[in-house]
């Protein structure tokens, strides 16, 4: 394996990316995406149901493998990495947020915002575990089971998990989309000034364009290519670019 | 990884305690069988009770030990899938394929080691009370020795560790297969396919299967039989690993020819759910036809021996009457009935006796003997009187001494060929005999038959324990010894007599039978609810859709019932190929022997068993969501 640690300011670059599911019928989820984001950028990802957001956060997180293309986060290139070796990476240097069903049930919150640390066979920090929960209201909860919390909580405690092995890059898949739009706004707050205090580099998706219009870029996609590109977006600009892509 | 194994199996406690349930009854069968042989090996190779017992604990073994993997692979398989989100998770949170597949490991094998020795000591205690049974049946339990316990224990675990681990590597690779969001997005439709080396087995397995059904047109006797009985299994176990494939395939049939029809929202829902789960599906009919493989095809098999070994016994006598007496006849009682008006007499006696085999290499020794039974009849009788249906020599062959006749199932068994020799003892002293004939009447006169002039030099006597009469009039026969305790019986009488007292010995057999019909119950019952209980969450969506609380328990009682159905189509499947061949081997072209009150029971168990887990786990899953305020989560 040839560690291409080639330091850039480039933390998430996708070239030429395609993924089809192949099934009964072929799926052509994305048809050939490349893009590149600065390191300690916020970009905001949007697109209609199905256009393959969430196809392109897996491929770029390293959680499902594009069918052709490269994809090099942080200046590794993940392309032909074993299974297991990919899931190291990511375990190490990506964090991951998930729409819904983001916690095991029967984990405290604080082991399962520990769980990657954990299974890297690692010793979790616990003042960063306290210094996490705090900023992100959870003090106190680390003992609670996921059952035992709000939405909000839950999402919350998610993001504390992908934060928590101070990754390079922080990925999120709708992590508001199951919430009320006050606790969606505060959590998707919290991630934002978390990473930004942590130099990180985020890609969300989300269907908010007051949201997306606190990002520093809006990637519009549609039937699995990247359709547009807007950059230092207004939540207006943002509404009227999502309009013309549904025409 | 500890602590999330110790989470774990926390968490589970239902399906971990479900499939603690099997392990230790897996465990406690297993080891019962284990002690039975260690007795019988226990009193070493000269105690004809140490022989018996052996023979009887090995075929048992052999069914009992087929059952233990089938129900535990199913059970483990069962309790592991209803976490592939939960494993799915995990991976996407970053635990590595080696991670998952050692968190699994973990709880399977802590899990056995605490379920499986517990089981194990309950099997002792269980072999125990068997004792009177046994006893009954005319085994003898010899002592054995306390400090010799740990073995069967140790035997339980080693073979349920291994098969626990194998069960959880497999359904761990079926959700390490699956990618780690499609798992986390809530696509919960299992995957159809098959993978090449499954499907090869399963085509080995089913064919092995058939090859083996046939065994009774090669291999004579009762062990032709049971070794056809075998078959079944086979093919169950062939189903479980082909049963995705059968049922979309099966199902795709079905909704070709019933499109269209107008079904109800409930049927619908209930196929479509059958045939986008047909894994599951599989796993829990796996057990279920188990029962209902295990219960026809030994009532069968043996049906079919008896009534062989019935026709044999009415075909081989000729003569009119059958003298028997309660405690045998005396030399005197042959000499009064000869001496009767017009009344030839011929005195059939048995001789207990062992017989040595060779290359019995189960139990690491060479040579070892086997317990049998020799018939004794005067080399002058004719075919009219006493016909063993000869193949080879005739019966006046065994008029010079130091000669013996075997049955063709002997022959087979024992490797012997016509002029070869069969080394036997009686009374501790040992004899070899030149075999002179094969007859084909195994099954009604026993292996081995000699003559009083063949046994002179042996000086070995049988006991008389029955004559065959041959009398113009019969009524006089029976009249003459009216008051002398003994009873002269026409022929068919006389087969129903000897039939009715093999019966009462098989009381053994079917405490055992009943042994493995509960375990196969208990298992199929556990997988049921394992498997039910695994839907919460989907039951629960349906609730939240709109379905109202009937519809759900009409789908699911109409899937129980397709379930139940399955199950019982899989295991008649697999079952008819053994009966079919044990019949067409020992009694040629005939109706096959089905016990129709077994397979009645059993079919009535086979679709009541999932239709009442079902119904018992999805309202009690209702009754604990309502108080729990319906959290989907864990
Ligand atoms: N595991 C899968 N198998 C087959 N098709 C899939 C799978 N996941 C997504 N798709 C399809 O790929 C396309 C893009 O999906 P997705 O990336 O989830 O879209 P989005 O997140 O934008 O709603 C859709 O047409 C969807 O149906
Ligand atoms: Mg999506």
């Amino acid at each position: 394996m040839t560690t291409t640690t080639t330091r850039t300011d480039v933390s998430v670059q996708l070239t030429d990316v395609h993924k089809t599911y192949s099934g009964a019928t072929d799926v052509h989820a994305l048809r050939g995406v490349s893009i590149s984001l600065p390191a300690g950028s916020l970009t905001a990802v949007m697109g209609q149901s199905g256009s393959g957001k969430s196809t392109l956060l897996n491929c770029a997180a390293g959680l499902d493998v594009p069918t052709s293309g490269r994809v090099v986060i942080g200046g590794q290139d993940l392309t032909g990495l074993s299974p297991d070796a990919l899931t190291r990476f990511r375990r190490d240097r990506i964090g991951f947020v998930f729409q819904s069903y983001n916690l095991i049930g029967h984990l405290s919150v604080a082991e399962n915002i520990a769980l990657p640390v954990l299974l890297a066979g690692r010793v979790p920090d616990q003042r960063w575990q306290a210094q996490l929960l705090a900023a992100l209201g959870l003090g106190g909860l680390e003992h609670r089971l996921p059952g035992h919390l709000s939405g909000g909580q839950a999402q919350r405690v998610a993001i504390a998990r992908a934060l928590f092995t101070r990754p390079d890059v922080v990925f999120a898949d709708e992590p508001t989309g199951a919430l009320d739009s006050r606790s969606g706004a505060q959590v998707l707050e919290l991630l934002r000034d978390t990473a930004a205090s942590l130099g990180q580099t985020v890609v969300l998706v989300t269907h908010d364009s007051r949201v997306a219009a606190t990002a520093e870029r809006v990637l519009f996609i549609a039937d699995g290519v990247i359709a547009d590109t807007l950059e230092a977006p207004t939540a207006e600009r943002v509404t009227a670019r999502m309009l013309d892509l549904g025409r | 990884m500890w602590f999330l194994v110790r989470r774990g199996v926390r968490a589970h406690r239902g399906s971990m305690m479900a499939t603690a349930l099997v392990l230790l009854l897996a465990g406690a069968l297993v080891s019962m069988t284990g002690w039975l042989l260690v007795a019988g090996l226990s009193a070493g190779p000269d105690d004809t009770r140490g022989t018996e017992l052996v023979a009887l604990s090995t075929s048992f073994a052999g069914t009992a030990l087929s059952l233990v993997v089938l129900v535990v692979a199913a059970t483990v398989t069962l309790a592991l899938r209803q976490r592939r989100r939960e494993l799915a998770l995990l991976r996407a949170v970053g635990a590595t394929g080696r991670q998952v597949r050692r968190l699994v490991n973990g709880e399977v094998l802590s899990l056995t080691l605490g379920a499986a020795p517990v089981g194990a000591l309950l099997g002792i205690a269980l072999a125990w009370l068997l004792r009177p049974v046994l006893e009954d049946a005319g085994f003898a339990v010899p002592q054995v020795d306390p400090l010799l316990a740990p073995l069967p224990v140790l035997g339980a675990t080693l073979l349920l560790v291994p098969t626990g681990l194998v069960a959880a590597r497999l359904a761990a690779r079926e959700s390490l297969r699956l990618s780690p969001t499609a798992a986390v997005g809530g696509s919960r439709v299992e995957s159809r396919e098959v993978g090449r080396v499954r499907r090869v087995s399963a085509l080995v397995l089913a064919l092995g299967g058939l090859v083996v059904a046939c065994s009774p047109l090669f291999v004579p006797g009762s062990m032709g039989a049971a070794t056809a009985a075998t078959s079944a299994f086979l093919l169950v176990a062939a189903a479980a690993l082909a049963g995705p494939v059968l049922v979309a395939w099966t199902f795709d049939r079905v909704a070709r020819v019933s499109n269209g029809g107008g079904r109800s929202a409930t049927t619908r829902l209930a196929l479509a759910n059958v045939r986008g789960f047909s894994r599951r599906l599989t796993t829990v009919v796996v057990p279920l036809a188990l029962m209902l493989a295990i219960g026809t095809v030994q009532t069968s098999v043996n049906d079919a021996v008896t009534r062989a070994a019935d026709q044999q016994l009415t075909e081989a006598i000729g003569a009119d009457l059958v003298v028997t007496g309660p405690a045998g006849l005396t030399r005197a009682d042959v000499a009064t009935i000869g001496a009767l008006d017009g009344v030839a007499v011929t005195p059939l006696s048995a001789v207990p006796a062992e017989v040595r085999t060779e290359s019995d290499d189960t139990f690491g020794e060479g040579l070892s003997w086997e317990t049998t039974g020799m018939r004794v009849v005067p080399a002058a009788t004719g075919p009219d009187v006493l016909d063993p249906g000869m193949v080879d020599g005739s019966l006046s062959d065994l008029a010079r001494p130091g000669t013996v006749a075997v049955s063709t199932d002997a022959r087979f068994e024992l490797g012997v060929r016509l002029g070869g020799t069969v080394t036997w003892r009686h009374a501790g002293a040992v004899h070899t005999s030149r075999v002179v004939a094969v007859y084909e009447r195994g099954l009604a006169l026993g292996p081995l038959l000699a003559s009083d002039e063949a046994l002179r030099d042996t000086g070995v006597q049988g006991v008389t324990d029955s004559l065959l009469v041959t009398t113009p009039s019969p009524g006089a026969v029976v009249g003459a010894l009216s008051g002398t305790g003994l009873v002269a019986q026409g022929v068919d009488a006389y087969v129903q007599a000897v039939a009715d007292a093999a019966a009462a010995s098989s009381r053994l057999s079917s405490v055992l039978v009943l042994l493995l019909l509960s375990f196969a119950g208990i298992g199929a019952a556990n997988a049921v609810v394992l498997a039910t209980s695994g839907r919460r969450d989907e039951l629960l969506l349906l609730r939240r859709t709109g379905a109202t609380r009937r519809q759900l328990l009409v789908t699911t009682f109409t899937e129980a019932l397709v379930t139940g159905a399955s199950a019982w189509t899989i295991g008649v499947l697999a079952v008819l190929p053994a009966v079919i061949g044990a019949t067409v081997g020992l009694l040629g072209p005939a109706l096959p022997a089905i016990d129709l009150t077994t397979t009645g029971l059993l079919t009535v168990a086979v679709l009541a068993i999932p239709v009442v887990c079902t119904l018992a786990t999805v309202a009690r899953a209702q009754r604990a969501d309502s108080l729990a305020g319906g959290r989907d989560d864990s």
